[in-house]
This record gives C-alpha cells, sequence and structure tokens, in this order.
C-alpha cells in the first residue's frame, strides 16, 4: 500500500483503502484514538492526491468550540484535528480577539472562569453560521492581501535571482527560480481579475 | 476534525491530514497490523497556501508590553494602530502566544487584575518561547 507523506508533515492515501468490515471497524477506531473522526458516505471519491492541488478542510462547529479553549496548546490542538500549525494559528488569531472581547462584556476573568462554559456560552449568544462565515472571509481577505504583497516581491525578486544563478552565486539554484516562477504564475492566474 | 469518506468497503480521507512523526509512525503501524502488507511512504512536495506568508514574515521582536496588549479585548484595526504591525504579524502572534500564555498563567494561578508586562517578561524568561 502507498502512502503518501507531504513536506508540512500531511498525509494522504495514494487511493481509497480497501478494508473488509473488521478491518474498517479496527482503523477506526484507532484514529479516534488519535483525532475527532466524523465519517461521511459518498459516492464518488476524490481523484486528487495530495501534491496536485491545494487542499482546502472547512471547519466544523465541533473544531471551532475546541480551537476556543484558549488555553490549549496549538500542538495539541494541531494532532488532535489533523490540522497544520499555521492553519491553527491563523484560525485561532482571528478568534482570539473575540473570545478577549466577550470575556471582558461579561466581566469575567479567563484565567479563572470555566472555558467550556464561557466558549459555550459565547457559542450559544452568537448566531454559528454567521461567525463561520465572518471567520472565513476574514481569514481569505487576510491571505488576499498577503499574496497579492508576494505576487508583487516575487516580481522584483526573480530577475535577481536570475542573474545571481547565471554568476552561478552559491545558494541560487535554476531549481528555485523555476518554483519561484512557478508560484508567480498561480498568483497571477488566481488575481488576474483584481490586479 | 479528520472526515473520512466511505463507500461500501473503500474509505478514504476527505483532505489530506497533518500527523506529526510520532502520529504517522503509529498510524503505518497500524495499518500494516491491520492490512499485513507493506507500506511504501511516497515523499511528495506540497502545495503551500501559507509558502508566501512564511517566507516574507520577517518579523520584529515582541516586546513584552506589546505581547499584553494581544491579551487585551482590542480589535485588531485598533491593535495594528497601536502596535505598528501588519494585521498578518497579529493574527499569527495573537494565535500563537495568547493559548501558550493563558495557559501558562492559569497553571501559575494568576488573575486577570495581575497580568502586567513584567509578569509576561517571567512568562518568556521560563517558556522556551522566543517571542521573535
Amino acid at each position: 500500500m502507498n502512502i503518501l507523506r507531504g513536506n508540512n508533515l500531511n498525509v494522504d492515501f495514494q487511493n481509497p483503502v480497501k478494508f473488509n468490515n473488521k478491518q474498517k471497524e479496527e482503523f477506526l477506531n484507532f484514529l479516534k484514538t488519535l483525532f475527532y473522526v466524523e465519517l461521511q458516505n459518498i459516492k464518488t471519491f476524490r481523484t486528487s492526491r495530495m501534491g496536485d492541488k491545494l487542499f482546502s478542510k472547512e471547519w466544523s462547529s465541533k473544531e471551532l468550540a475546541y480551537i476556543f479553549k484558549i488555553d490549549e496548546s496549538n500542538e495539541e490542538v494541531t494532532k488532535k484535528l489533523g490540522r497544520t500549525w499555521m492553519s491553527v494559528v491563523m484560525r485561532r488569531g482571528i478568534l482570539i480577539p473575540m473570545i478577549l472581547q466577550y470575556a471582558s462584556k461579561k466581566k469575567v476573568d479567563i484565567y479563572k472562569v470555566n472555558i467550556e462554559k464561557l466558549i459555550e456560552d459565547f457559542l450559544k449568544e452568537s448566531k454559528e453560521i454567521k461567525l463561520m462565515n465572518k471567520l472565513k472571509r476574514q481569514e481569505e481577505k487576510l491571505i488576499e492581501k498577503n499574496e497579492k504583497q508576494e505576487l508583487v516581491l516575487l516580481e522584483g525578486e526573480i530577475p535577481k535571482i536570475e542573474r545571481m544563478v547565471e554568476q552561478r552565486i552559491v545558494g541560487f539554484t535554476e531549481e528555485s527560480v523555476k518554483l519561484k516562477k512557478e508560484r508567480l504564475k498561480e498568483l497571477k492566474n488566481k488575481y488576474k481579475d483584481k490586479i | 476534525m479528520v472526515k473520512i469518506q466511505i463507500n461500501e468497503d473503500l474509505l478514504d480521507f476527505e483532505a489530506p491530514v497533518y500527523m506529526n512523526d510520532e502520529y504517522f509512525k503509529r498510524f503505518c503501524k497500524k495499518i500494516e497490523e491491520i492490512t499485513k502488507e507493506e507500506i511504501e511512504i511516497i515523499p511528495v512536495i506540497e502545495k503551500e497556501r501559507w509558502a508566501g506568508i512564511i517566507d516574507k514574515q520577517k518579523p520584529r521582536k515582541w516586546k513584552p508590553e506589546e505581547l499584553l496588549l494581544l491579551l487585551s479585548p482590542l480589535e485588531h484595526t485598533e491593535l495594528k494602530k497601536k502596535l505598528r504591525r501588519s494585521e498578518m504579524s497579529l493574527v499569527l502572534k495573537q494565535g500563537d502566544f495568547v493559548p501558550k500564555f493563558t495557559s501558562w498563567a492559569k497553571n501559575k494561578g494568576y488573575s486577570l487584575q495581575e497580568i502586567t508586562s513584567s509578569i509576561i517578561k517571567q512568562y518568556l524568561e521560563e517558556s522556551e518561547d522566543e517571542h521573535p
């Protein structure tokens, strides 16, 4: 069986895996000891695999409640959710001001209060779907801003690196130019209507 | 949340799943145990959403007084003005620092009124947080 291991520590199957009922049960029970697991019956499996494209996973409300626990370390959260450190930190960075504002409004001490209860109250009071959409919009806006900055930087950087490759300066390779050009092309395509 | 997609006896991840080395070893070992098949691990270069963000961030060091502001109930727009930092750097630092600090301060038994920049300084000295 082939398992794909990414450079950012993500894991994927090369193809869907065939299990008999006993194996399936054993595998799922094992996964549940590592992660929060949700099962989904589907008709067709995805064809793209890790490395083919960028995968984005929707955040569920259970996950939301979990990352709100601001006294839980990012390492624990990434392990439990099967998400990268960066995606957890980004999402938490957007959520944290909300929970701090809520705690301040309610005049509670976040170092003394039962965090789970505080989150429960907050989620009850805020409309969850609206909150999820707000988070998604904020994150997308932030990423777009950064990627546009990156695009401008790459446009200036690539000719300089090409010159360094020509001059055979150590540390600059044709491969690195190629990767940067690919990234630039990808960003230009993404923002062609917005620039 | 790890979503597992199932269609009769076939099973797949909804999307790639992050696993640290310890989890990955356990995962492979378990699959080998269950299937009695040998596993071949294929290294893959992932498409990166954060590549540009990570590469281009050259953060200034955070001072305890600045970190204290990250614990306040201020909106990012206000924090940006006060700290003269980009929104991305605020988001990343808040997402990283606040959970670590909150957990530390709770264990120490501090209350909200006691949190000052000198307590944060103490935290930075005690922890291995490099606070770039």
